[in-house]
């Protein structure tokens, strides 16, 4: 009853995360990923509740940072920093933002749990800092008819990521019926599974942080436009310790509760754990890349 | 947030002040998606009420730390004997825009010949928008923040002269 319930919590888990697509609340003005019209967003509940905590952190920074612009006060700076931090906390809680890539690839592989952490960092980390790098870059080297939020440049990206979680997708596959043709006992698979490389974890984190962070742009962008370039990466930083924080979280409790079920020893439920799982998790990596270009193909 | 980075996006020759072709991109990349919200705009006539699908002659200027967006939105009202009473509002149901009418003179009338227009500014208290889920009222120096507004709206009276 007991294993009942705790596989139920998982793929209730799984659902709610899994599902969440790449919508939520959008700048009116803006058009869509791939150049596509958006609708205003009617999102209630709990999606709701965060994107207007959402509206309400990003009103709250940008009178502190109109206000540091003008006073230069330590004080307000600590404010930036703590209001960053939770802007981060709060944006990655929003649909999107690399859950759902991070969920596929937990649940297609025995993952050690430091691996699952530094994943959530590194993720994190390009995702928020390709935006600052990109935005310097434009602005200091390029200097041409290009913007970090323009559609072009976010296919590329977009198309990058989807081919890196592809590989790792193709990858979970390819290992599974490598399992099945040798017959290797299931503890020395676990063994081989949990044998995660360093590049692997590299590479989900860049199909993960490869399209930038429109936030971070913007309040890099904003910073910027105040000659305020120390304080821009400062803000990124704390921004970034917040996405990453949230991540940590939410890929613990998905590590946990997979490492919950590796660990049933009932025969019954073998293939779910040996077959149905990682598979489930590679195909999932593989609508997640989908879900990311989808924009930008037409039928 | 939205100027500086509308800013650096299409001032692209540095210059602080948009040319006609950096004009067209920001019609076409930050502004042209509006159609889907009816560019924010509530006319109600007669308990009649318009929403636009189109508007004209869009032009954006920088002003300061401010980006201007002009633009013409096309409405025909037939005159009536007693006078013409038009509402106009201008919100964002999605609370992204925060849009405040600055003065009760905010609708010039360039007919002044032929027309007078008495104009005053109210809230709507029938409709709200809704910036905070939780409802939870919050005073802050003196402010209350109930977690939602009610959106203003323009109470228009045309009468021939």
């Amino acid at each position: 009853m007991k294993k009942i319930r705790l596989f139920s919590l998982f793929f209730l888990f799984v659902i709610c995360t899994g599902l969440n697509s790449q919508s939520g609340s959008s700048n009116p003005f803006y058009k869509g990923n791939g150049g596509k019209e958006i609708t205003a967003p009617r999102s209630g509940g709990l999606i709701g509740y965060v994107s207007s905590l959402q509206k309400n952190i990003n009103n709250r920074i940008s009178k502190i940072i109109n206000n540091y612009k003008k006073e230069k006060e330590n004080t307000l700076l600590l404010y930036i920093a703590g209001f960053a931090f939770l802007y981060g906390f709060i944006h990655a809680m929003t649909p999107g933002h690399g859950k759902n890539i991070i969920l596929g690839w937990i649940l297609s592989s025995e993952r050690t749990f430091i691996k699952v952490l530094l994943t959530s960092v590194t993720g994190m980390f390009f995702h928020v800092f390709n935006s600052v790098i990109m935005i310097y870059i434009i602005l200091y080297f390029i200097k041409d008819r290009i913007s970090v939020q323009s559609p072009v440049f976010i296919k590329y990206f977009s198309f990058a990521a989807f081919i890196l979680i592809l590989i790792i997708a193709l990858k979970g596959i390819s290992d599974l019926f490598r399992k099945k043709d040798s017959h290797i006992h299931v503890n020395n698979l676990e063994k081989i599974n949990s044998s995660t490389s360093l590049k692997e974890c590299i590479v989900i984190s860049a199909g993960i942080g490869l399209v930038p962070c429109p936030v971070a742009a913007i309040l890099t962008v904003f910073m910027i436009s105040g000659k305020l370039y120390a304080e821009s990466l400062l803000t990124a930083s704390f921004f970034f310790s917040g996405m990453a924080l949230t991540l940590i979280i939410y890929s613990s409790a998905v590590w946990a509760l997979r490492s919950s079920i590796a660990s049933i020893k009932n025969n019954r439920l073998k293939k779910i754990r040996d077959i149905f799982l990682p598979l489930s998790g590679s195909v999932l990596l593989i609508f997640s890349g989908f879900f990311i270009i989808l924009p930008y193909i037409s039928f | 947030m939205f100027t500086s980075s509308i800013i650096m996006d299409y001032d692209l020759d540095r210059d602080g002040a948009f040319s006609e072709k950096e004009i067209d991109d920001i019609e076409e990349n930050a502004f042209s998606n509006l159609v889907n919200y009816n560019y924010f705009i509530w006319i109600t006539e007669n308990r009649k009420s318009f929403r636009p699908e189109k508007v004209e002659d869009f032009t954006a200027e920088i002003k300061g730390n401010d980006i201007i967006y002009r633009f013409f939105v096309p409405y025909k009202s037939i005159p009536e004997e007693k006078g013409n009473t038009v509402i106009l509002a201008v919100y964002d149901e999605t609370f992204f825009c925060d849009i405040a009418i600055k003065s009760a003179k905010a609708v010039p009338n360039i007919n002044s010949d032929l027309f007078s227009i008495d104009m005053n500014v109210r809230k709507n208290e029938e409709k709200t928008i809704t910036y905070d889920n939780s409802f939870q009222s919050v005073t802050r120096d003196g402010a209350s923040y109930p977690g939602y507004v009610n959106p203003q709206e323009m109470m228009l009276r045309f009468s021939e002269k």
